[in-house]
């Protein structure tokens, strides 16, 4: 057993450095091979080339993905707010409540994709929107709006009781009581929330695979265009064949480089996101 | 001198600049009963801890001064034996989540290489050293949480006997505890000071009173009285408003 | 006044919440309705045993057989649990024994990172970098389930990490102090008291784990070689995900194809479904 012991322990040690080591080596070697891409003509400059992407820029696909993203956090976060509200501080039947959560705790665990196939049948044909932002933003809307009630609600739950009850012992109803305390504590952790709902919206590329999401758009300037989106592009050059390997680490380096300083600003608003463990 | 098991010198502990415990001087003979009395908040837990270096699980503490335990200083002294010889029981029982038995059998393993009869007898020996055999003796491999809180707390302190400690501290023992176990408890003590030296936090002066041989009387972090005849011969103004008040 | 506004709050987060619950109701609904018309062409069983998928009609008629999907998708994701369990639990232990508090406060963000990579970024780096290694070792063109394995299984670790060390966190605080008061060493009281207690709620982690990795698409889509055939480990195969991805733009509206994806879709998101339901009852009646 003591021996057992030692070994478990060299181990969690060793795994920890893989780990971190993992996680440095992809941001690290990702930037490092597109040195020399990225410039101001790679950024603001649109894709050209037999296979896009092999020269010209990315611009439309860094719009097209803060488009399909907003899109999909606008349509997700009044109902994440009003749901976590509703629930923490209004709906007292408990069983109701049980059921309601576990459908979105659940919901979190549907595949992007299967989202994709929802506006696929229904906004793009159904409803005739065709493939745009707009439909692409719904897929995305309903697989982070989970995500982002869930942290919410959290956010909301983690506020200290005593207020409330004092508050409410005041006379003051829960309107008030929210708009005045709870909304001034939790609002750096519902940003916090809002970025990384974006920064997730961002990478996924399945639910705007049919939905919205193409080889190739000018910048988009309407929710009824389809548009191009940072992942989408990649994958398209490498299942393309694009011969300028280095191009493609370049988009995937902005991709990171994005999620790495949103990352970031959405852990530092949220000091207390880890604090419970 | 031989017969100072342990000294405690200039000990200070802050908390930021906050002063938990102020220039304590104290020395513990062989074999007796040590009762430390006080307030909340006086200090009396830390004062405990200190001495098994189990201070250290709280990182914010500055800790400054020292603690001689037969004559070597506890930070001379590796930890793992330190709390070998010096056990300490705290308030509530944490039972490990395997059987009675195996919760006795687990530190037999970790200490001793010995076969499984003498290990029974063992185990056996010290379930009725804390007289818990006879409650328990039909189901040996009975959950260990499922026991009362006071066969619980007699369990943890077979548990710690295992090791054949010097000193036992312990921590307000009796607190959760109901009048038979807290007797229980208190008679055990009583026959346990010949093998080990005792020093006991409580907050029942009836209690102290009955078993000690010593009174340590703290408030805000200092020791104001250290006395032998505590209850026949209080000799400072604040232990006499403490036992008024208690 | 005061009244009418409170009262409007409430109907209107309440109305939210309702439309919200609806919709995602909604969603799983209309998959199994889109996904009903090709029962009337092939029997389920046929459906989710056959072994062959033949879309489209070139002559020999059309079939739809999910099972070397259904396998592909399986073998993937299990694997992947299996080789990310290690790390995971590595990890987990080295958070809750060796770094303190604020470590971990500081350390789990940059673990969480992972989980918000792209998924193509992941499957780009995969095929740049593990796939040569892999060709190198005779798998033709380099793509197999085992790297798909490999790349998802770095894909889930941070959520087994953080449900993980959570558990161990915890069971730390309550039995770690009276295991040291007692001399016994940390790393012993790790392994013969904390690991042991927490085999359930970590099995729990990994099952859960497993269902994500099965809906994962785009990183398992380009290095798992896309080949219709009986999936195993250094050989090709294909997810149910990538079938999708794959052949939803070209399939017909509204034709059987378009049916069939869509019965894909509702196998996937039944399986991941139900194994969810039935975990979350099971860890709320041991809690």
């Amino acid at each position: 057993m003591k021996t057992l012991s030692k070994i478990i322990k060299f181990f969690s040690y060793t795994s920890f450095i893989l780990l971190m080591g993992i996680i440095i080596f992809i941001f690290l070697y990702t930037v490092y091979r597109s040195i020399g891409i990225i410039n101001f003509e790679f950024i603001f400059d649109s894709p050209r080339g037999m296979v896009l992407g092999e020269e010209g820029g990315i611009f439309p696909a860094i719009i097209g993905s803060i488009w399909f993203s907003f899109t999909a956090l606008i349509l997700a976060f009044v109902p994440a707010l009003c749901s976590a509200i509703y629930l923490v501080f209004y709906l007292k039947n408990n069983r109701v409540k049980t059921f309601i959560n576990n459908v979105f705790e659940n919901v979190a665990a549907i595949p992007s994709i299967i989202f994709g196939l929802f506006s696929y049948a229904v906004f793009v044909y159904m409803l005739g929107f065709g493939r745009c932002i707009l439909s692409a933003g719904v897929a995305l809307a309903l697989m982070i709006f989970p995500f982002l009630e869930r942290k919410i609600e959290k956010s909301f739950l983690e506020v200290d009781k005593n207020l409330l009850i004092a508050s409410y012992n005041l006379g003051i109803d829960i309107r008030r009581t929210f708009i005045k305390i709870v909304l001034p504590l939790c609002f750096k952790e519902i940003i916090s929330s809002v970025i990384l709902s974006l920064l997730f919206a961002m990478g996924a590329t399945a639910p705007i695979l049919f939905t919205g999401g193409v080889a190739f758009a000018t910048v988009p300037n309407s929710l009824l265009k389809p548009a191009m989106a940072l992942p989408l592009h990649l994958y398209l050059m490498i299942a393309q064949g694009a011969s300028q390997i280095n191009r493609a680490y370049g988009v995937a380096a902005v991709s990171l480089m994005i999620l790495f300083i949103f990352s970031t600003l959405a852990y530092c608003l949220s000091h207390k996101t880890y604090k419970k463990v | 001198m031989t017969n100072e098991i342990l000294t405690i010198s200039n000990f200070n502990v802050n908390y930021g600049s906050k002063k938990i415990l102020d220039n304590i001087n104290l020395s513990f003979k062989k074999n007796t009963i040590n009762c430390i009395i006080g307030s909340s908040g006086c200090g009396k837990t830390t004062l405990l801890k200190s001495i098994n270096n189990s201070i250290v699980f709280e990182s914010e503490l500055h800790v400054d001064g020292n603690i001689c335990y037969d004559g070597k200083n506890i930070s001379d002294i590796d930890d793992s034996t330190l709390r070998k010889e010096i056990a300490m029981l705290m308030q509530m029982p944490v039972v490990f989540p395997f059987s009675l038995y195996k919760n006795l059998e687990y530190v037999l393993d970790y200490y001793l290489k010995i076969d499984k009869t003498r290990k029974n007898d063992m185990i056996v020996d010290i379930l009725k050293k804390v007289q818990l055999y006879e409650e328990v003796k039909d189901d040996l491999n009975i959950s260990a949480e499922k026991l009362s809180g006071g066969q619980k707390q007699r369990l943890c302190l077979a548990r710690a006997l295992l090791t054949e400690p010097k000193i036992i501290l312990l921590d307000e023992p009796c607190s959760a505890l109901d009048v038979y176990n807290t007797m229980c408890i208190e008679n055990l003590l009583l026959s346990l000071k010949h093998e080990s030296t005792i020093i006991i936090v409580t907050h029942n002066i009836q209690e102290a009173k009955r078993i000690n041989d010593r009174i340590i009387f703290m408030k805000d972090g200092k020791v104001v009285e250290d006395n032998e005849n505590f209850f026949e011969n209080m000799s400072t103004e604040e232990a006499r408003a403490f036992i008024n008040v208690n | 006044m005061n009244k009418t506004k409170e009262k409007i709050f409430k109907y209107f987060t309440k109305a939210l919440t309702y439309i919200a619950l609806s919709m995602l109701l909604f969603v799983i609904c209309f998959i199994v309705k889109e996904a009903l018309p090709i029962f009337k062409v092939v029997s389920v069983k046929e459906f989710v045993l056959g072994t062959e998928w033949v879309p489209i009609d070139f002559g020999f008629g059309t079939k739809y057989g999910m099972r070397y999907f259904i396998m592909g998708t399986l073998l993937v994701s299990l694997i992947a649990v299996v080789i990310s369990m290690f790390i995971s639990i590595g990890v987990s232990l080295f958070l809750s024994v060796v770094a303190n508090d604020r470590a971990r406060r500081n350390i789990f963000p940059v673990i969480d990172l992972l989980s918000g990579i792209p998924s193509v970024v992941y499957g780009f780096i995969a095929l740049e970098l593990l796939s040569p290694i892999f060709f190198s070792f005779g798998v033709k063109t380099g793509n197999c389930v085992l790297l798909a394995a490999i790349v998802l299984s770095i894909m889930i670790t941070p959520y087994i990490v953080s449900s993980v060390t959570y558990t161990f966190v915890n069971l730390r605080n309550k039995y770690m102090i009276s295991i040291k008061n007692l001399g016994i060493d940390e790393w012993y009281g790790m392994t013969t008291i904390i690991l042991p207690k927490s085999v359930k709620r970590i099995v729990l982690s990994l099952i859960l784990a497993n269902c994500r990795a099965m809906g994962e698409t785009m990183a398992v889509m380009m290095v798992m070689g896309n080949a219709i055939v009986l999936p195993t480990i250094l050989g090709k195969g294909e997810s149910i995900a990538s079938l999708i991805a794959l052949e939803m733009g070209t399939a017909v509206r509204e034709s059987n194809h378009y049916y069939a994806l869509y019965a894909a879709g509702l196998v996937l998101m039944a399986t991941v479904l139900i194994i969810n339901i039935v975990l979350h009852k099971f860890s709320k009646e041991s809690t």
